[in-house]
C-alpha cells in the first residue's frame, strides 16, 4: 500500500517536474544495465570468471557514463562493484571479501569505474559548454548583423527585441529613452504603447543603470525585469524582459547572454540618435550655406536693376532742364522697364519661397485650358515686343481641375524662358495635346538649345544655362516644375527636333468633367425661371 | 458747365498718393484722399466722389471690409488696388460689390482706363434705353435677345444668351464667376464655375475668330470676364 502511494506520488511528481523524472529514470536504467550484466556473468562466464566479468561491468558503467551522466554511473560503479563482490568473487554469495587479490579486484574496478566516469562527466560538460557559447556567439553575431543593417530606429528595435525573444525564450520590449521620460516603446511588432505598470521599475532601472524588477533586488514586484541599455552617452533606454509564463523555481533573471545582447543594442541604438542628429546637424549646415549663396546671388540681381533706376533718376532730376526731350523720354522708359524687371525678379523669389514653404495653396476649379493659354497669349502680347508666340489648343480638350493663375504661372514662366533662349525669328509654340489620362502641354522654342548634359539641370533652384543672355534669377523653371508637381503632374526637358529646347508637362484630366449636354437641362430649368 | 468729375483715392503711401494726384490732376479730375479706413468712410460721406479707388492693404483696417461700407453710402463705382499676395481678396472685394480691381503695380494707362470705364458705367446706370451693346462687328440687343454679327443673326442657346446679357449690362467691367453663375442660372449654381467656363467656350467658338486669343469675351484668370466693348 505504502509502495503504490510512493509511486503514484513519484508519478505525480515526475509530471510536475521534468528535470526530477528523467533523473530518476536515469538512475533506474543504470541500475537495470548492472542487472543485465550481472546475469550475463552468471549465465555466460560461470562464477569463477572474476578479471572478465570485472571488464565486462567497466564496459557497462562507460556506456552508463556516456549516456545516462554522471549520478547514475557512479551508481552503476557502485552496485557494479557490489554484484561483483557479491556474485563473483569468494566467498561466494556473500558480501564478505576472502582475501589481499579479492579486496583488490573489488577496489580496482571500483576506482575505474569512478574515475571513468568522472572523465566522461568532464568531457560533457565540456561539450555542453562549447555547444552554449557556440549558441551565444551566433545570437550575438546575429544580433550585431541585425543591428548593423538597420538605419531607422523602429526597425533596429523590432529586430533587436524579436533576437532577444528567439535567443532568451521570453516577451522583450524596448523602451527608448528621449531626455527624461520614454519616447516610445517597440515590440517585436511594431511600435506600442508604452505600459504604465513597471514604470516606476523601468525608471529605477535607467537613473540607477541596473537592472529592476522581477528577479532583482528593486522592485521585485514587477511583472518583468528591466535591463537598463547602457551606450557612452548614458541610458539610452530598458529592455523589459518578461517570462512566456510565469512558472515556480524558474530563474527570472536575465541570462549573461541577454545582458550581453542588452550592451549590443545599446550601442546600436545610440549609432543611430547619434547619426540622425548628424544629419540634422548637417542639414543644417548645408542650408545654411545654400542661404547664403543665394542672398550673394539675389542681391546682386536685385541691386542691378536698382542701380539703373538710381542713375536714370538721378539724371532726370539733376539735368532734367537741360535734357533733350527724346533723353527725357528715354530715361523715364528705362526707369520704367527696370522697375518691372525687379518687380519680376522679387516675384520669383517670392513664388521659389512660397514653394519651397510649402505655403503654396493650390485651389483647383474646373478650368478651361483654352482660356489659361490665352490669357498667357494675352500677356504676352501685351508685354513683349519683338517674339512672336503662337498657340494651338483642340477644341476637344475637357476642363481640368487645376488652380488657373498658378498655370498661368507656369506658362508664363516657360514662354518667358523660351523667349530669353529663342530665336526672335522663329515662333515659340504652345501646343496642347491629350494622351490617356493626361493632358500634355509643351512649350516648344527653335532657339541654339542647350547640351544634352543640361538638361537635367534646367530646373535645378538658380541654375542658368552658360549660354543665357539676359538676367533672371534662374527661378522660372524651378517654380514652374513646383506648381505642376503641387497639381500632380510632371514635367521635364528635351531637345527640339532641327534645334532648340521643348519643356512639357502633363496634368492628370479629372473624371466626369462638366460637359455643355449634361448640363443643358439644367441650364434650361433655371432659364425658363429667369424668362 | 458740370464740376470735374471727382475720385477720392484710400490709400496709405502718401507718395503713391502724390503719383496718382499728379497724374489724374494732369487728366482734369478733382482729388481727395484717406489714408485710414476711417477718413475713407468720412470722406465718401461729404465728398461724394465720381470714382472710389480703394487700396486693400491699410494699416489701421482690413479694405475688404470696407468695400461694403463705401457701397452703403454711394452708388460710384469702386475699383480695388491690391499687391499680388491678395488675388483671394481681390474675388471677395468684387463679390462684396468691388466694381473692378487693379493690381500692383500696375501703369498709369490702366489706371486711367480702369477709371474711365467705372464713369461710363455709372452714368449708365438707370439708363434703361441702353440696352443696345455694341462691340466689334456685333451689335447685342438685350431686349430683343438678339445678337447679329453686321447684318446676319448669331444663334445663341438660352444660357449663352444670360451669360453674354449678364456681361454686357457690365460692359467693360469685371464680372467675377460668382456673380455669372448668379445672375444667369440663379444662386442655386453658385461655385460651379466648371458650367460658366463650359459655356463661356462654346460662346466664344460663335463670337470670337481666333477663340485662344478673345478679343471681346475677355478671361481674367481666376476672377471672372470681361466683356470689351473697346479696344
Amino acid at each position: 500500500m505504502l509502495v503504490v502511494t510512493l509511486t503514484i506520488e513519484g508519478l505525480v511528481n515526475a509530471r510536475k517536474s521534468h528535470w526530477l523524472a528523467r533523473g530518476t529514470g536515469r538512475l533506474l536504467a543504470s541500475l537495470a544495465i548492472v542487472s543485465a550484466v550481472t546475469v550475463v556473468g552468471i549465465v555466460g562466464l560461470g562464477e569463477h570468471d572474476d578479471t572478465n566479468v570485472a571488464l565486462l561491468y567497466l564496459f557497462a558503467i562507460a556506456a552508463v557514463s556516456v549516456w545516462l551522466g554522471y549520478l547514475p554511473s557512479v551508481l552503476a560503479a557502485l552496485a557494479s562493484a557490489l554484484c561483483l563482490d557479491y556474485f563473483f568473487l569468494p566467498p561466494y554469495g556473500s558480501l564478505a571479501l576472502a582475501g589481499g587479490r579479492e579486496a583488490l579486484t573489488f577496489a580496482g574496478m571500483f576506482a575505474t569505474a569512478v574515475f571513468i566516469s568522472t572523465l566522461n562527466e568532464r568531457l560533457r560538460k565540456q561539450a555542453l559548454a562549447a555547444r552554449a557559447s557556440e549558441r551565444r556567439v551566433v545570437s550575438l553575431y546575429r544580433l550585431a548583423r541585425e543591428l548593423a543593417e538597420t538605419a531607422s530606429l523602429d526597425e533596429l528595435c523590432m529586430r533587436a527585441t524579436a533576437e532577444v525573444e528567439v535567443a532568451g525564450n521570453l516577451v522583450a520590449c524596448l523602451l527608448i529613452r528621449r531626455g527624461e521620460t520614454f519616447s516610445h516603446a517597440v515590440r517585436s511588432g511594431g511600435v506600442v504603447a508604452i505600459e504604465t505598470e513597471d514604470l516606476g521599475a523601468a525608471n529605477w532601472a535607467s537613473t540607477h543603470l541596473t537592472p529592476a524588477g522581477l528577479g532583482t533586488g528593486s522592485c521585485p514586484g514587477a511583472t518583468a525585469c528591466y535591463v537598463p541599455l547602457v551606450a557612452s552617452r548614458g541610458c539610452v533606454g530598458v529592455l523589459s524582459l518578461r517570462p512566456r509564463q510565469r512558472q515556480e523555481g524558474t530563474d527570472p533573471r536575465p541570462s549573461s547572454l541577454v545582458i550581453s545582447m542588452a550592451q549590443h543594442i545599446a550601442l546600436a541604438v545610440e549609432r543611430v540618435l547619434l547619426s540622425g542628429e548628424k544629419q540634422s546637424a548637417q542639414i543644417e549646415v548645408e542650408s545654411e550655406r545654400i542661404r547664403s549663396a543665394v542672398l550673394s546671388s539675389v542681391s546682386h540681381d536685385l541691386r542691378a536693376p536698382l542701380a539703373v533706376i538710381g542713375a536714370a533718376s538721378s539724371t532726370l532730376v539733376e539735368h532734367g532742364d537741360r535734357l533733350p526731350e527724346p533723353a527725357r523720354a528715354e530715361m523715364g522708359r528705362i526707369i520704367n522697364q527696370e522697375a518691372r524687371r525687379l518687380n519680376d525678379l522679387l516675384k520669383s523669389l517670392f513664388d521659389v519661397t512660397r514653394l519651397q514653404s510649402g505655403r503654396f495653396r493650390v485651389s483647383r476649379q474646373w478650368e478651361s485650358l483654352e482660356e489659361i493659354v490665352g490669357g498667357v497669349l494675352r500677356l504676352i502680347d501685351e508685354r513683349t515686343a519683338g517674339h512672336v508666340l503662337r498657340a494651338n489648343v483642340p477644341t476637344d480638350v475637357p476642363l481640368l481641375q487645376v488652380d488657373a493663375t498658378l498655370i498661368e504661372q507656369v506658362l508664363l514662366n516657360l514662354v518667358d524662358n523660351a523667349f530669353k533662349h529663342g530665336r526672335t525669328d522663329r515662333a515659340v509654340e504652345i501646343d496642347v495635346g491629350l494622351r490617356g489620362g493626361v493632358a500634355i502641354i509643351s512649350v516648344v522654342d527653335h532657339g541654339r538649345g542647350i547640351a544634352p548634359d543640361e538638361i537635367g539641370k534646367v530646373f535645378e533652384k538658380f541654375y542658368r544655362s552658360a549660354q543665357a543672355a539676359s538676367g533672371g534669377l534662374g527661378l522660372g523653371l524651378t517654380i514652374a516644375r513646383g506648381i505642376v508637381e503641387a497639381h500632380g503632374g510632371r514635367m521635364w526637358a528635351k531637345q527640339t527636333p532641327g534645334g532648340g529646347l521643348t519643356v512639357q508637362f502633363q496634368l492628370p484630366l479629372s473624371a466626369a468633367p462638366p460637359r455643355l449636354s449634361r448640363i443643358e437641362r439644367a441650364a434650361g430649368i433655371s432659364n425658363q425661371r429667369s424668362v | 458747365m458740370t464740376p470735374n468729375p471727382c475720385i477720392l483715392i484710400v490709400e496709405d503711401d502718401k507718395k503713391m498718393i502724390r503719383v496718382y494726384a499728379t497724374n489724374l490732376e494732369t487728366e482734369g479730375y478733382r482729388v481727395f484722399e484717406a489714408s485710414s479706413g476711417q477718413d475713407a468712410i468720412e470722406e465718401v460721406r461729404t465728398r461724394n466722389p465720381d470714382v472710389v479707388l480703394l487700396d486693400l492693404g491699410l494699416p489701421d483696417v482690413d479694405g475688404l471690409s470696407l468695400v461694403p461700407q463705401i457701397r452703403s453710402h454711394t452708388t460710384a463705382p469702386i475699383i480695388v488696388v491690391s499687391a499680388r499676395e491678395q488675388e483671394a481678396d481681390k474675388v471677395k472685394a468684387l463679390d462684396a460689390g468691388a466694381n473692378d480691381y487693379l493690381t500692383k503695380p500696375f501703369s498709369v494707362p490702366e489706371l486711367l482706363a480702369r477709371i474711365r470705364v467705372g464713369m461710363r458705367s455709372r452714368t449708365h446706370v438707370g439708363d434703361t434705353a441702353s440696352t443696345v451693346v455694341a462691340f466689334g462687328h456685333y451689335t447685342f440687343d438685350l431686349e430683343g435677345r438678339r445678337l447679329s454679327r453686321g447684318k446676319r443673326p448669331v444663334h445663341l442657346s438660352p444660357t449663352e444668351f444670360n451669360l453674354l446679357a449678364t456681361l454686357a449690362r457690365h460692359a467693360d467691367e469685371i464680372v467675377t464667376t460668382n456673380a455669372l453663375l448668379k445672375e444667369a442660372w440663379g444662386s442655386a449654381y453658385r461655385l460651379r464655375g466648371g458650367y460658366v467656363r463650359v459655356y463661356m467656350h462654346s460662346l466664344r467658338r460663335k463670337i470670337e475668330d481666333d477663340p485662344t486669343r478673345p478679343k471681346y469675351l475677355v478671361n481674367e484668370n481666376g476672377l471672372g470676364y470681361r466683356l470689351r466693348t473697346s479696344g
